[in-house]
């Protein structure tokens, strides 16, 4: 069930309306029932993995919080209690080790399995091993990558002693399925989620048209944007040799906005939907285009991912013996400098390699993560350079053409990155950077990019409302607010233009499929 | 050694890792109010109160700490 189908209205309304009609102790119950309901509607079988995934990390939560309370050690002494510690940890480690090698286990071999053993045998027949590796037939659950990372956050955070366990296993699944969040994200943090989704929630006349505005500018979004950009897109990139450097440049633009509009717009629709019944989940974005640098647009984009790459990759690489034993050695032998800058840049490949395959099992989602991995790097050590141009050059950093300056070229680097992102392949997309790059290629092509003028000007109009909705959230304005503020003739001419131009613009016509949110192969 | 002692030990290393001698941290400082405050800054400051302090951090102090004050505390308990 997609958001943008007819199905799905029918299914939130009437969630929302039980949800709502249920005894308040018990309305996370019915919550659990509606997003089994709406995950199992994809395929019965895929409730096996999701199954799998919350009784394995429940029950490793549950033994590591029983071995913590079993271990007495008031009547310990100091010395004795410094070694129970250690005993307990090492136990808890193993019990977090396995949960989470095997919920990685289960997302490799449906997701990975293919890609490594294709790539193991065509890296033996390089040096004349010939071998036809048996293949996987398994179907990728959808929303696997998203759920697996929410669940092993889980028990590295009750291991870390950041959560605590949760004791009853259905609040535990509401947990893992929540259904405005399982396909896609945020990935949630239980420590966050908890206190929101097992209370009940009362009833609130005005939450409940907040949430339903944000719904709706989240299918503009989707059905108005991103569906009419990805016609153009589509066409672009599957005749690429044909196209001149102007349409392949324009089509990157296209597709930054395109993926934008399309992972956003399913932000807002599916915390929209969720704060219709008070329950708020994490901000994915916050006006990514308008950051300065590219650290500074992953700190913006796809915020619950970055941060979980922080938090349970980033962080213990860097901490870990290993990398601090590599630290001390080099620090010896080359000083201190380049000690932390050879830890960080490890560190950082790691995070970006991952980033990348987190994405599909495929080189160019790795070369486009290892793409940003670079940048980030070359920010990272470059800072002082550019720190030293600019004091050299009495260039002042707040002035708003700097600021301009920086945004643009974050933007086109942003754009570079997703060549590799969108195309199929390394021929794919390194046929495009040619093109564009090339002073033999035309300039621009006869043949059109699948948009009329028409459609260029509705998507003209919708990206600048979309840019303006970006400058309240970069400002931290809330919109809704501030439409709310206004006097209600003007307040509801701005519902009624949203709706229409949903009901009007929508790209719907044939050959719309509703399945196509960008994420939802991930 | 008491809480001033820790905060201005804290600024010495504040000043010298971001490279700012008018740094001044206080219990509610946290990485918002501090430019360069990210989390590639945040392992080397971890890195570096840990040396200044002889202590070490946990995994939940390093990820779950929320401001200046919540260092101190680890600080506190630790040194």
């Amino acid at each position: 069930m997609v958001f943008t189908s007819l199905k799905f209205i029918l299914f939130i309304t009437a969630t929302v309306i039980i949800y709502f009609l249920f005894p308040k102790k018990y309305r996370w119950v019915w919550l659990l029932l509606s997003s089994y309901f709406f995950y199992l509607s994809a395929s019965i079988k895929y409730g096996v993995f999701l199954v799998f995934s919350t009784a394995v990390t429940f029950s490793a939560a549950v033994l590591m919080e029983k071995l913590t309370e079993k271990a007495d050690i008031s009547s310990l002494s100091k010395e004795e209690r410094k070694q129970a510690k250690k005993r307990l940890q090492k136990r808890k480690k193993l019990i977090v080790a396995f949960a989470v090698i095997l919920n990685f286990a289960v997302l490799f071999l449906i997701k990975y399995y293919n890609f490594t053993v294709l790539n193991i045998s065509a890296l033996a027949g390089v040096f004349g091993i010939e071998f036809s590796p048996v293949l996987s037939s398994l179907l990728l659950p959808v929303g696997i990558s998203f759920y697996t990372f929410q669940v092993t956050g889980y028990v590295i955070d009750v291991y870390r002693g950041i959560s605590g366990a949760e004791r009853n296993f259905f609040k535990y699944a509401l947990f893992v399925s929540y259904f405005p969040q399982i396909m896609q994200g945020p990935i949630g943090r239980f420590s966050q989620l908890s206190e929101t989704l097992y209370y009940g929630h009362a009833f609130e006349y005005e939450r409940m048209t907040r949430g339903i505005q944000r719904m709706m500018f989240g299918f503009f979004e989707k059905l108005v944007i991103a569906d009419r950009l990805a016609i153009a897109v589509d066409t672009v990139w599957a005749q690429y040799s044909s196209y001149g450097r102007i349409e392949l440049i324009l089509a990157c633009i296209f597709y930054a906005i395109q993926i934008y509009a399309d992972f956003a717009g399913y932000m807002d629709i599916a915390l929209g939907a969720s704060e219709i019944m008070g329950i708020r989940l994490s901000e994915n974005f916050k006006a990514p285009y308008f950051s300065a640098s590219v650290p500074e647009f992953w700190r913006r984009w796809h915020i619950t991912l970055g941060s979980w790459f922080r938090d349970y990759l980033f962080y213990p690489v860097m901490r870990s013996g290993w990398c601090s034993k590599l630290g001390k050695f080099i620090k010896e032998k080359f000083g201190k400098k380049l000690s932390g800058k050879v830890t960080t840049v490890i560190a950082l490949m790691c995070v970006w390699f991952f980033t990348g395959m987190w994405h599909g099992a495929s080189w160019h989602y790795i070369i486009w993560g290892v793409y940003y991995g670079i940048l980030i790097i070359l920010s990272t050590l470059l800072a002082p350079v550019f720190d030293g141009f600019v004091q050299k050059h009495s260039i002042d950093r707040s002035k708003p053409l700097y600021k301009s300056v920086q945004i643009l070229k974050t933007f086109a680097l942003v754009c570079l990155g997703y060549i590799f992102f969108r195309s199929t392949g390394m021929t794919q997309a390194f046929g495009i950077i040619g093109r564009i790059f090339s002073v033999s290629a035309p300039l621009n092509s006869p043949a059109g990019i699948g948009l009329d003028k028409a459609d260029l000007l509705v998507a003209l109009i919708a990206v600048a409302v979309l840019i303006i909705t970006d400058i309240y959230r970069a400002k931290e304005v809330d919109i809704r607010e501030a439409v709310a503020a206004k006097p209600l003739v003007l307040r509801w001419a701005v519902y009624f233009i949203l709706l229409f131009s949903v009901i009007i613009f929508g790209v719907y016509g044939p050959g719309y499929s509703s399945s196509s949110f960008i994420y939802f192969q991930f | 050694m008491d809480r001033n002692e820790i905060f201005e030990r804290l600024n010495d290393v504040f000043a010298d890792v971001f490279d700012d001698d008018t740094i001044t941290v206080s219990e509610d400082t946290t990485a918002a109010d501090i430019d360069g405050w990210d989390s590639l800054m945040h392992i080397t400051l971890i890195s570096a109160v840990e040396d200044e302090f002889d202590i070490k951090f946990d995994m939940k102090s390093v990820v779950a700490m929320k401001n200046v004050g919540d260092m101190a505390d680890v600080i506190e308990q630790e040194a």
